[in-house]
This record gives C-alpha cells, sequence and structure tokens, in this order.
C-alpha cells in the first residue's frame, strides 16, 4: 500500500489506528504485526509476506542461538551462527533484487539467452534485511539483549511505518519502546503534524514537480536551460519524495509511541559532499557505516585502507539503490568525492567562502541525480550532454514557460531545502506558548496542508475517456 | 489544548473520509470522465489470494471518494490559484478558452507519414478522378488560437504538417486554415476540442468556393447555452463558463434517413436526446460509428467519408448535396472499405480528420484494407 492513497489512509489507518488504541497495551505489539504483516504488507504481494516471515522466524531464531552461544563462552559458534545469518539474509537479497540482473548481463556478454526468473522484487527487502541483520549483528556484538518473544520481534520487523520505505530502523533504536512503550497524547500530536508535513511534502512539492520532470526527460533534445530544469525538478523531486515518505513513517511511528531516527536534515544546504551524506538518508549511511565500514577497518589500518573501504561502502551503497549498474556508478561517483573531500578538498573548501561550497555541493548532487535517474546509460550520457550543449540551443519560450507555471513550486521546494521553515515553526512554537492565537494557527495550517493534499490526491485519480467506455 | 486539537483534527480527517466513503452509497458513473466507477468488489477467497480483490478495493476507494468531484474541483483550483498554466495536459488560456497541450515530443513522425501515405493510397485505389477526391484536415485551437495561449506555451508546429500532407497527397488536399483565421474565436468552442457550427460552416464555404460549387443556405439555431464539453472534462475548471452550440438546418433535413452499422434510426441524423446529457456534441449523429449511412439527402452521387469526429458538425452541410452518404469511422470500422468502393457505386470521396487525431491515429491505413 501506497500511504498517499484513500485506501491506506480510510481504509488501513481508519481500522489499525482506534483497534491500536482500543487494545491493552500487551496486545498492541501483536496487533501491529498482524496488521503490518498480512494486510498491509500482503495487500499488494500476498504470497511474498510468506519470505518476509522466513526472514523474520529466521533471524529470531538465530538471535537467540547467537546470545546463547555468546552467555555460554561458546564464541566460535556464535560467530558461525552470525555468518550463517549474514549469508541467508544477504543471499536472499542478492537473490531476489539481483539475479535477473546478473542474467542478462551474462547473457549479453557470453551470447546465451538464459530466461530470467520470473520474480518479482518483495517490496521492502532492502529495507528489512538490514533491519533483521542489524538485530542479529548487534546482539553479537552486546549492544542489545535478545529478543525472546516472537510477536515484539515481528512487530519490529512488519511494523508499517517503517517497512517498505524507511528509515532503516536499527533494533537498538528502538529496543526500549518495543518491550515498553508510552503512548501520549503530545506524542501523537506531534505525529500528526510530521505525518500531514510529510503527506504535503511528498504530494504537493514531490509529485508537482515529479510532473515537470517526467516532461523534461522524455524531451528528445531540450535546450540547455531546460535539461537543467528538468535535473532541478528531480533534485527536488526525489528529496520531498524520500523525505516526504519518513516524515510519515515518523509521524505514525510517533503516534503509536516509537521514536524512530531521523533520515533526513536538510540536505541541500550541505557546503561539501561529505556534509551532504551526513544529512541525506541518515539511517543507510549509519547502517553502512556500523555494519560495513567499521567491520572492514574504517579509518585505522591507513589512508590506502581507508580509501579502499571509502570506496567499497559506496558502491554498495549506490547499488543497495537498484538492481542496475548506474546506482553503483552513482554510489563510486560519491565514493570518489568523497575521498577527494577526505584528502584535500575539505580544507581547500573552508578556506572558501561557504557559497561556493555550497554551489560546489548543489552541482555535484544535481549531477548525480541524472546518474541515479537514468538506468538507461545512453540515455544519461545524453542527457548529461544537453546540461552542457544542445542542438536546440540554450534556452526557448518553453523554458520560460516552465519556469513560471511552475513557479510556485519551485519557490517552496528551494524555500523547503532551507532552515526558515524551521526556524519559523520553532518560532511559532515558542510564540504559541504565550498567545493562544498562534497554536489556533498552527491547527488551522495542519487542516489546511490536509485539505490541501486530500484534494491533489483524489486528482490523482482523475481519469476522463474522450468517448464512453463501457 | 493544541494537541488536542491536532489530534481532533487528525481524527476527524481519518474518521469523515473512511466512514462516509463506506457509507456513502456507491455512485454508478463519473460524467465528468465518461466512465463508469468502480463498484464494490465481491469478497472471495479466491480473490483475495489473486491480490485481485485488494486491487479492486484500491480502485473502489479512488473512484467513490467521499466529495470526489467536489475533492478534484479543488485540487483545479488550488493549481490555478499557484499559478499552473496547464491541468489535465489542457493549457488554461485568455478569455476563457481551453486548449489541448500537444506538444512535438508528443509526435510520432512514421504515424503521421504513414497516414499521409494512406489516404494518397486509398485516393488512387478509389479509381475517381481526382476533382471528386477530397482531403480536409481541420488545423488545431492550438494554431488558430494561438495568442490565446499561456506565453511561452509549446503546441506542436502545425504549418509544416499541412505542407508535408499537401505534398504527399498532391491535389486533393483542400486547404481551410486561412478561413478559419477569420474571426478565429467564432470558430473553436472554448470548453471542447472540436471546431465550433460556425467553424465548419465557414470551412464548408471554403471546399464549395474551391470546388466551384453553389453553397447551399442553412438556418442557423441555437441548440443549448448549457455546453461544457471535452476539455472542461479534462481540466475540470470550475470557472469553466458555459457557452452555446448551434446547429445549420435545412427544411427536410428530418426526412434524411439515417442507419448506424445497418440498423434505422429514430432521429434522424440529429439526437436531441443528446442535449440532455453533458456530451452534446454529441447530437450531431449522436456519435461515432464503425459505419452509417445516410440516404433521401435530396442530391445526387455517393459520397464515402472517412473521418474522425470534427466531420459530424461539418457533414450536415454535405449532405443535401448527395443522394447518399456513407460515413466510416477507422477507430471503430470492421470490414473491408476497398469492397465498399467496388460494389457500392462511390461517386466521390471526402477524407475530413481534426489535425490532432489524425497524426496520431493509428487506424487510418485501416482505410487501405
Amino acid at each position: 500500500m501506497v500511504f498517499s492513497s484513500p485506501i491506506f489512509l480510510f481504509g488501513f489507518l481508519a481500522l489499525v489506528l482506534p483497534v491500536y488504541f482500543l487494545l491493552p497495551k500487551n496486545f498492541r505489539n501483536l496487533w501491529l504485526f498482524l496488521s503490518s504483516m498480512f494486510l498491509f504488507y500482503a495487500w499488494d504481494m500476498p504470497g511474498y509476506s510468506l519470505i518476509m516471515l522466513f526472514t523474520i522466524t529466521f533471524d529470531y531464531v538465530t538471535g537467540i542461538m547467537v546470545a546463547d552461544f555468546k552467555e555460554k563462552g561458546r564464541n566460535t559458534a556464535a560467530k558461525a551462527a552470525l555468518i550463517v545469518t549474514v549469508v541467508v539474509n544477504i543471499g536472499m537479497l542478492g537473490f531476489f533484487k539481483y539475479t535477473n540482473l546478473f542474467i542478462s548481463n551474462i547473457n549479453s556478454i557470453l551470447g546465451l539467452g538464459i530466461s530470467l526468473l520470473k520474480i518479482t522484487l518483495p517490496i521492502g527487502i532492502s529495507f528489512y534485511t538490514f533491519q533483521t541483520l542489524s538485530y542479529v549483528i548487534d546482539v553479537y556484538r552486546g549492544n542489545c539483549s535478545v529478543q525472546k518473544n516472537f510477536v515484539s520481534f515481528a512487530a519490529y520487523v512488519t511494523m508499517f511505518p517503517q517497512l517498505i520505505a524507511g528509515p532503516i530502523v536499527r533494533y537498538v533504536d528502538v529496543e526500549k519502546e518495543l518491550n515498553c512503550r508510552k503512548e501520549s497524547l503530545d506524542d501523537f500530536a506531534y505525529g500528526v503534524k510530521r505525518f500531514a508535513y510529510g503527506f504535503a511534502k511528498k504530494i504537493i512539492i514531490a509529485n508537482s514537480l515529479g510532473a515537470v520532470w517526467e516532461e523534461i526527460s522524455a524531451m528528445s533534445n531540450p535546450p540547455v536551460l531546460t535539461a537543467w530544469l528538468g535535473a532541478l525538478a528531480y533534485t527536488f523531486h526525489i528529496f520531498f519524495d524520500f523525505c516526504g515518505y519518513s516524515d510519515m513513517a515518523i509521524g505514525m511511528g510517533k503516534m503509536m509511541g516509537f521514536h524512530f531516527p531521523e533520515n533526513f536534515d536538510l540536505p541541500y544546504v550541505s557546503k561539501s559532499v561529505t556534509e551532504f551524506w551526513r544529512r541525506w538518508h541518515m539511517t543507510l549511511g549509519t547502517w553502512f557505516r556500523e555494519y560495513v565500514y567499521i567491520p572492514l577497518g574504517g579509518n585505522r589500518k591507513g589512508m590506502a585502507r581507508q580509501i579502499l573501504n571509502l570506496l567499497i561502502v559506496w558502491g554498495l551503497t549506490g547499488f543497495w539503490h537498484g538492481a542496475a549498474w548506474n546506482f553503483l556508478i552513482w554510489g563510486l561517483y560519491y565514493g570518489l568525492i568523497l575521498v577527494l573531500e577526505k584528502l584535500f578538498l575539505l580544507k581547500f573548501l573552508k578556506k572558501l567562502p561557504s557559497l561556493v561550497g555550497h554551489i560546489y555541493t548543489m552541482l555535484l548532487t544535481v549531477i548525480g541525480w541524472v546518474i541515479f535517474a537514468n538506468t538507461d546509460f545512453s540515455k544519461m550520457a545524453a542527457y548529461l550532454k544537453n546540461l552542457v550543449y544542445s542542438p536546440a540551443g540554450f534556452c526557448d519560450e518553453y523554458s520560460g514557460y516552465l519556469i513560471l507555471s511552475n513557479l510556485f513550486f519551485w519557490i517552496i521546494a528551494w524555500l523547503f531545502s532551507t532552515t526558515c521553515p524551521r526556524r519559523l515553526g520553532a518560532g511559532f512554537s515558542r510564540l504559541s506558548e504565550k498567545h493562544k492565537i498562534f497554536g489556533v494557527a498552527e491547527v488551522v495550517s495542519i487542516a489546511a496542508l490536509l485539505t490541501a493534499s486530500l484534494m491533489l490526491m483524489a486528482g490523482d485519480a482523475y481519469n476522463p475517456f474522450l468517448y464512453f467506455r463501457f | 489544548m493544541k494537541n488536542i486539537a491536532l489530534t481532533l483534527v487528525f481524527c476527524l480527517f481519518i474518521g469523515i473520509f473512511s466512514v462516509g466513503s463506506f457509507l456513502a452509497p456507491d455512485r454508478d458513473i463519473s460524467e465528468n470522465e465518461n466512465r463508469p466507477l468502480a463498484q464494490f468488489p465481491k469478497i472471495t477467497a479466491e480473490g483475495v489470494a489473486k491480490g485481485r480483490l485488494q486491487a479492486d478495493l484500491n480502485t473502489w476507494f479512488s473512484d467513490q471518494l467521499l466529495w470526489r468531484d467536489g475533492l478534484i474541483a479543488g485540487k483545479t483550483k488550488l493549481q490555478k490559484m499557484v499559478g499552473k498554466r496547464d491541468i489535465g495536459d489542457v493549457y488554461i488560456c485568455r478569455d476563457g478558452f481551453y486548449i489541448e497541450k500537444t506538444t512535438e515530443e508528443e509526435i510520432d513522425p512514421e504515424i503521421f507519414e504513414s497516414n499521409l501515405q494512406a489516404v494518397d493510397l486509398f485516393f488512387k485505389n478509389s479509381g475517381l478522378e481526382a476533382a471528386r477526391q477530397n482531403f480536409l484536415l481541420v488545423p488545431p485551437a492550438g494554431y488558430v488560437l494561438k495568442d490565446k495561449l499561456p506565453r511561452g506555451a509549446a503546441f506542436f508546429d502545425y504549418e509544416s504538417r499541412k505542407l508535408q500532407a499537401e505534398k504527399i497527397t498532391n491535389g486533393s488536399f483542400l486547404d481551410i486554415t486561412s478561413v478559419l483565421k477569420k474571426k478565429a474565436e467564432n470558430n473553436y468552442y472554448k470548453t471542447d476540442h472540436h471546431w465550433t457550427t460556425d467553424g465548419a460552416f465557414l470551412a464548408y464555404k471554403q471546399f464549395c468556393k474551391i470546388k466551384g460549387i453553389q453553397p447551399l443556405s442553412f438556418q442557423k439555431t441555437l441548440l443549448s447555452d448549457s455546453f461544457l464539453g471535452t476539455l472542461h472534462a479534462k481540466a475540470l475548471d470550475s470557472d469553466a463558463k458555459m457557452e452555446k452550440i448551434y446547429s445549420y438546418r435545412r427544411k427536410g433535413d428530418e426526412s434524411y434517413r439515417f442507419s448506424i452499422n445497418g440498423k434505422a434510426t429514430d432521429f434522424g441524423i440529429y439526437d436531441g436526446d443528446k442535449l440532455d446529457t453533458k456530451d452534446k456534441y454529441a447530437y450531431f449523429f449522436g456519435g461515432n460509428y464503425g459505419i452509417s449511412t445516410v440516404e433521401n439527402c435530396g442530391g445526387e452521387g455517393h459520397l464515402l467519408v472517412i473521418k474522425d469526429s470534427f466531420a459530424n458538425s461539418f457533414l450536415p452541410f454535405l449532405l443535401p448535396h448527395y443522394g447518399k452518404v456513407t460515413i466510416i469511422d477507422p477507430r471503430f470500422f470492421i470490414g473491408s472499405v476497398s469492397e465498399l468502393l467496388k460494389t457500392e457505386g462511390v461517386t466521390d470521396v471526402l477524407v475530413l480528420y481534426g489535425m490532432e487525431t489524425f497524426i496520431s491515429d493509428k487506424n487510418v491505413p485501416a482505410i487501405l484494407g
């Protein structure tokens, strides 16, 4: 189910939330697990929920085994159990996600005709696999206690707010709340605000600029300015789409007493790529740092090894995003830039005015998104070329039209990428403690946001035909 | 206090649209969208296992959302408020005009070329002399009324396409572009993608002028002043103003015998019932069919027309010049046009399309079959 759809909002949430709060506390994890697994996840892919159930059960069992071995001092056995878990989990992820890519590549390289597997990618497998792995690894490391309650563990993995699109919630992040959490009116109200912001970001900003990107990316040879507008549209689209989803997830989690980690911290204010990756998809960065970079040795084995580690981690980070080679290139693209920054670029940038660093970062980010957005290399090359030169010239009248017709969305996308709204919001909250009118304004604006988002969402399903379809 | 209010707002938001959508009776059709709306699906174990029930429920919810029409109209209002100049693939233009957004990028030059070749071959195969072959492409509003488009709006290049059409079908192409440019605002509907009957009449007079025949006289009558057409449906702008739709009548035209797919109709060529529906343009001939014939028109000869819906407001002017007119719409026609040409004693042929349809319709080459 998609968060921004009537069935989720007015079917699923309308059922699950009231039941959640009506149930006594020790039944809430069970309800969370059952509704997330059999209603939310199984909705679109009924059979595939069994695959997730297998992973949950497998990691639940190995988690207990690892903890048991460690307790008894059998460290080799614990390590073996851990390795088996990692292999099985990554193996399943690799099988479902990457097999067909490798088959088609082998076919084209060796001229074979092996048929592709008829499997669909189970939704969220990239997310929940990383989450279950974080549990077993952290049990092994002694960072968290083993979870002997299957329902609680299953609730951790499946809970619907973060199941399909993150944030990647490590077990340690919610260990306490899983076993004992307190839902409160204040948390619920905060969750409502986060949810409303996320919904609006997705439906109002992301969808509108996404449409601009769709139109421009379909052009065969747009003028240079139009190509930049398209890349910028995608830059905003992907941020507000992903960030909006994370906001909704965090908001819904908060309503039910969970404090998920933040996933985005205004990445587009960054003055270096190093800073960008501390603000973009933060839970992914944390996961790769904790479970790949540090085990590889991080920066503790000399500069040469650190560079290698960075490139490995970033290659994997890129590749995690999708089963296509452009994602690997995208990851290595950033890996290389980060290495250069670490070696000398950062020091150099710090000497310059921060605006330079900001422009440098945004330029590299926008170009990075063009690499990310095009799985077809010839289309990617053509688009990158159009950013520099186009047979249609620098701009045409339609470039101006694309700016003016979407001016509102360009402006609010830019505005909400900066710190302004945050500072405004903080000011508002402070004032609302003293003067009631600000509190009223806040509630009214949340209601207005929800209404506007609802209208746009309703319009997505509008499908007129010229002649009657019977 | 504020937190109680926020919680309440959220609960009302979820509650109203969930309970309301379930309790409100299912609507049958969407007049604006011209399609039936999904009804609440039957719950079967098989449907659940295959995922069909879930997909049906997704659609049901989207189609039967409480206050759906109002919400969608609200969406258009919001988009206009923030300055969007095209909504639902329709440009919001000056003076209350709506113009379909068709850009160069959307045109497939191969389809257009093959359609033109098909028409040229069709004429050659007809065995008729050049003067009896007629090819009319109606220029789009986006070209004739281009000064109404929002500034910088992209629209496909009509002129080069017209020249291409003239070149390939040399001689049979009749250019009506210049007459439609005169008093252009009267010649196209504001809320519909078709030309008005006024525009069709001007084209008729030009047609007669080129062919050297005397145009007949008609009486202009008002059919309705509450017409909201296809472009209103696409953009769903509540600011759209209803407009007038006219027909040009001629004495005796009620006695035309009109048959659709072989069956006689009871309404002549004008279907008055359609004036009570949203699709008032369907007054002309009742709509589009694979094959229909009009007989007893008062003139001589048998005209074969290959057309799209643009011809519907044009043909009433041509009918009295012929004895019988056979009308074929390749989108719906299953049969052989070349057979018809051989066996039905066709004396004249006319291919009439709106340029926007002709440039993208894949069914045109079927006329060679």
